[in-house]
């Protein structure tokens, strides 16, 4: 029995520069059709919406951070399912631009903040970054 | 948006939130080598008190990861391991979902060149 990460994450590199990339993620227009089907959401803090698939899957979006050509983060939710938090970060690299994905869901994301809470009392966006280093193996 | 609690599918923000501390994945890992274990047992082969193993056991027990049945004046712990199943299923098709939502993303952001 093995759990290897307690967080999914993903990266890749864009063959873009970071301003082209951050055109993907700075609006709904940008978020349409790779994000989901879908995307009826403001891209600021605070802007609740929803995304849409075609075959019927929708999930409620609640924005919880935008740093401009950097970060986006926000909450999502399918009905009658956990919330969970997804940070997307852009970053320079050679070639273009490295996007990070991490989605973490939100129960295990408040016991960590509370960990780090303890450990460090400077709770703050870049707990996410941390989650999976944080969250090591079962093994 | 709905409450988390009001949901009716498994918890696995309540595994993963059980798991995110490292004595309580040594202890998982302990109940994973045997049928059961008591927290005296437990106690005795790590660095903390018989009543800090008893507050883990009772935090994965809440999560679904052990159950508890008492023996005579001992309470046994037992590894459930179903909810790990889920959890690990969760990571499998939230990964394939970003896999499938990225190349989606490289693929448009290639083909506007």
């Amino acid at each position: 029995m093995e759990i290897e990460q307690q967080a999914v994450r993903r990266e890749t590199i864009l063959p873009v520069t970071r301003d082209r990339a951050w055109d993907a993620l700075r609006d709904a227009d940008g978020l349409s059709g790779w994000l989901a089907d879908e995307v009826e959401v403001e891209i600021a803090a605070g802007a609740e919406g929803v995304v849409r698939w075609r075959n019927g899957e929708e999930r409620l979006v609640t924005v919880e951070e935008v740093e401009d050509r950097r970060r986006v983060v926000f909450r999502w939710q399918e009905r009658s399912a956990e919330p969970s938090l997804v940070e997307l970060t852009l970053d320079d690299v050679e070639g273009g631009t490295q996007l990070v994905v991490i989605e973490v869901p939100l129960p295990a994301l408040r016991a960590i903040a509370s960990d780090l809470d303890a450990a460090a009392s400077r709770p703050g966006p870049q707990m996410l970054s941390s989650a999976p280093r944080m969250l090591a193996t079962v093994a | 948006m709905k409450d988390a609690l009001e949901t009716t599918q498994p918890a696995v923000g309540a595994v993963f939130a059980a798991l995110s501390d490292p004595t309580r994945r040594h202890i998982v890992r302990m109940l994973s080598q045997r049928e059961t274990i008591t927290a005296s047992a437990l106690a005795a082969d790590l660095p903390i008190s018989r009543q800090a193993v008893s507050k883990h056991l009772g935090a994965l027990v809440d999560a679904g990861l052990a159950s508890a049945s008492r023996e005579g004046r001992e309470t046994r712990y037992r590894l459930t391991p179903q909810p790990l199943a889920e959890a690990m299923r969760w990571i499998a098709e939230t990964g394939e979902r970003w896999d499938e939502r990225l190349s989606r993303l490289s693929q448009r952001l290639t083909q506007d060149g």
